[in-house]
């Protein structure tokens, strides 16, 4: 049965106690109501649940990367499709799940107020779980869009949309009927998530379906790298950081029983973090091939990010003033406090990494993963486990099972971080000198790549002990949790007291300068709209010049659209999510031209749908593969990488030599990619077919020289095709700037 | 104009000038208006999540949590 908002006027029956107390001296009535707790408890399940099978799925990609064969030799147990179930799970299944969790909770009791609609609270549960389920059943197969933290193929995304808006309804809806006049500045960071991830959702998801589980991305090379990173950089803003930093200016005042230290900072905070993150995410794409000006605007935004961030880190940490004896036998505070120690850590090494001189050095190599991680598993981690810790036990009117057990995650979760990342930094930083190192002679001192990544194994094994320290400090968290729910009963109504809102503000008059920012925080549309666009203003300028204006990616004559069998090819590079481990962007450096060749050209990637310069190499650029090794070398390399690059971490692709390619779409793909402008001829989807066996018999016959019998059939010829045409285009010839 | 703008690179460096100017005119416009509230009004808005009903920690003094 849905209960009812407002379920009586306690003044009228006569039974609440309140009511008869506050209508002495002529106080409004108060009205008896009733919190969801139900809702509450499922999320937070939800996200323990979620969150250890992520973090499982973390510990296993984790061994792949020092022990290859720790696969299974089986496709979707293999690092390169699991690597995206790890990401959207911690990020959408464990850290989504939670901020649910604590916008439920929280925006009852600030707005004194049930939910707008139970049946939306469950629709929204319900769902939420449903397309976390669906990226469980796609992603390890095969099914990616290969966007990353988007791979999720279009109709999840469709689904994600609509679930997204039966959130925000509810949400709105909630606001709208509350019985509080002020939304208190959690509810500010609510409101500018819900608007800011639809946006980004929406932008980013515009892809014409090929068929159910196949779509390529509207945008093409630089442009869709841009607004992919636009969304990546803003996925990190608006849904791991600006509801966590709601839920901090909510949970923290109440662990410690402390007014936030500043408001007024809390104003500067919000609305300077919200303007300033949407313009930094070309700072993931410097040295790339996107425009200097777009480079440049990420940098500055990013590096002036450090402000607002910096604010909310003093805020918090500050709140607790005249508290920190509590920090050392409270776990829940303990939590928090290295939680928003790591956030600053995190956001002022963000802005370090931008700076173009840094980046040169870090991008590409561990130190990312490791500066993402300290975000995740401390920011997001440490202040989630500390909420659940709070309030599980208040909803089930309970006390916690054990505070020993909860310091001891806090303490093995500590050091499981401290392995994970000063693994991950010594590494990177290794990495990245040896990348760049030359002898005296002027030559790459580490002229093979392989020469760098043996030597920070070591650094693997240590990074994946830390994972399985922090996943056992999970374990525990649950157990812990468990056995506090068993010794309590779920309070799932839980009834409370307030007069109803009224639009009278003559009291707040005498409050002088009261109403220019109050304006705001009593009206949520005008609240939403004005979030919406701050927002948008940062997009806006970086993207129309970049979409509209031809000079920004000069065309290059001699690149032409991929041939059908390349074009599959493609297909299968993103199905096996080989961008995760190689990048497709040579960097105008000494270091990289000697190393791979020819730098990387924005003209390069026009018919790129979508681009896969990828951000991470734990294996080298592939940019220039295209003619680098005869097709046997390829054919051997996939069948078992250790036959040609002895020590090599890369898993085994058998099972591309024996599966037989799939053809059913290449119609449909060639028809996709000439709506979204590559130009193939008029009718050329009828003798595609034709050209893809040519170009497979003659790869195949070609690989018969070496002694290598594979039907022209198999997945591996479109993958040879694909690999040999990669940054073939451009060989000799020069940018027209027409 | 807005085209011929754009297609001179060397103008990378002022779009970085052009940034920061716009944070600092953002940043400046924030400072004013938080700095505008009354003292009253920012202790009473801090006030808001404590202001609650719940007896749990009258109910649950054993708990150290």
């Amino acid at each position: 049965m849905e209960m009812k908002n407002t379920l009586m006027r306690s003044s009228d029956s006569g039974t609440g106690s309140g009511a008869g107390l506050s209508n002495l001296g002529g106080s409004p009535p108060l009205e008896k109501f009733f919190y969801d707790n139900k809702i509450v408890r499922d999320f937070g399940i939800a996200s323990v649940s979620w969150g250890i099978i992520s973090l499982l799925v973390g510990v296993l990609i984790a061994v792949q990367l020092f022990m290859p064969e720790a696969n299974l030799g089986l496709p979707f147990t293999t690092f390169g499709r699991l690597r995206a179930l790890h990401t959207n799970g911690a990020i959408f299944a464990f850290v989504g799940n939670l901020m649910f969790m604590g916008v439920y909770y929280s925006l009852q009791r600030l707005c004194k107020t049930r939910m707008y609609s139970d049946k939306l609270s469950r629709i929204h549960f319900w769902g939420w779980q449903l397309i976390i389920a669906s990226a469980v059943l796609t992603l390890p197969f095969g099914f990616t869009t290969s966007k990353e933290y988007a791979e999720l193929e279009w109709p999840i995304d469709i689904m994600i949309a609509l679930i997204w808006v039966v959130f925000a309804i509810n949400f709105f809806g909630t606001l709208l009927t509350r019985r509080t006049k002020h939304l208190y500045v959690a509810i500010w960071f609510y409101v500018a998530t819900i608007v800011t991830v639809a946006v980004l959702h929406i932008v980013n998801s515009m892809e014409i379906p090929v068929s159910f589980l196949k779509s390529y991305s509207m945008y093409a090379g630089v442009q869709d790298a841009l607004v992919q990173w636009w969304y990546g950089h803003n996925a990190v803003a608006f849904f791991l950081t600006t509801p966590f930093l709601g839920l901090m200016y909510y949970f923290l005042p109440k662990a410690a029983n402390r007014p936030v230290f500043s408001y007024r900072l809390s104003i500067i905070h919000f609305w300077s973090l919200i303007f300033l993150y949407i313009w930094a995410g070309p700072h993931h794409l410097l040295y790339t091939a996107l425009p200097d000006w777009a480079q440049s605007l990420g940098t500055t935004f990013s590096i002036m990010l450090i402000a607002p961030s910096w604010g909310g880190m003093i805020n918090g940490l500050l709140t607790l003033r005249g508290a920190w004896d509590q920090v050392r036998t409270n776990p829940v505070l303990k939590f928090m406090v290295v939680s928003i120690t790591c956030y600053g850590m995190a956001t002022f090494e963000g802005p370090m990494h931008s700076l173009k001189f840094v980046n040169a050095l870090s991008h590409y190599t561990d130190w990312i993963p490791a500066h993402v991680h300290i975000g995740t598993l401390g920011w997001n981690g440490f202040m989630s486990f500390a909420i659940l810790y709070w309030l599980i036990p208040r909803i089930y009117n309970t006390k916690l099972h054990s505070t020993k057990l909860a310091n001891l995650h806090f303490w093995i979760g500590t050091l499981g971080m401290v392995f994970w990342t000063v693994s991950m930094y010594i590494s990177g930083i290794m990495q990245g000198l040896m990348l760049q190192d030359f002898t005296a002679d002027g030559i790459l001192k580490y002229g093979n790549f392989l020469e760098t990544t043996t030597q920070v194994l070591p650094m693997y094994m240590l990074r994946a002990l830390g994972g399985l320290l922090y996943l056992s400090g999970m374990v525990i968290m649950a157990y812990n949790l468990f056995k506090t729910v068993k010794s309590g009963v779920l309070i799932a109504n839980e009834a409370d007291e307030a007069p109803a809102r009224t639009k009278d503000y003559s009291e707040e008059k005498h409050l002088t300068g009261y109403l220019r920012h109050r304006i705001i925080e009593r009206k949520p549309m005008l609240l939403l709209v004005v979030a919406a666009l701050t927002i948008l203003i940062g997009g806006i300028v970086e993207f129309i010049p970049v979409f509209t204006i031809q000079s920004n990616i000069p065309t290059i004559a001699s690149v032409k659209p991929y041939t059908p069998l390349e074009l599959e090819g493609r297909n299968i590079y993103m199905r096996e999510g080989c961008y995760n481990c190689h990048s497709q962007m040579i960097r105008p450096f000494r270091s990289e031209t000697e190393r791979y060749g020819e730098y990387s050209k924005a003209g390069e990637f026009v018919y790129d749908h979508p681009f896969l310069w990828g951000s991470k190499r734990t294996g080298p650029d592939l940019q220039r593969i295209g003619g680098k090794y005869p097709n046997a070398w390829h054919y051997r390399h996939m069948f078992n990488p250790r036959l040609t690059s002895p020590g090599s971490i890369m898993p085994n692709y058998k099972w591309l030599s024996t599966n037989d390619l799939d053809i059913s779409d290449t119609r449909a793909s060639i028809t996709a990619m000439r709506r979204l402008g590559v130009p193939y001829p008029a009718g050329y989807e009828d003798r595609a077919l034709e050209d893809l066996k040519q170009q497979a018999v003659a790869i195949s016959d070609n690989l018969k020289k070496d002694n290598i019998k594979v039907a022209d059939t198999k997945e591996i010829v479109a993958l040879i095709a694909y690999l040999q045409r990669m940054g073939t285009d451009i060989k000799g010839n020069k940018t027209d700037n027409k | 104009m807005y085209k011929d703008f754009i297609k001179q690179q060397s103008l990378a460096e002022l779009y970085a000038i052009v940034s920061l100017c716009i944070f600092v005119v953002f940043f400046c416009i924030m400072l004013v208006i938080a700095f505008m509230q009354s003292k009253t009004a920012t202790v009473e808005a801090s006030l808001i999540p404590l202001d609650t009903n719940d007896d749990y920690n009258t109910k649950i003094q054993s708990s150290n949590v």
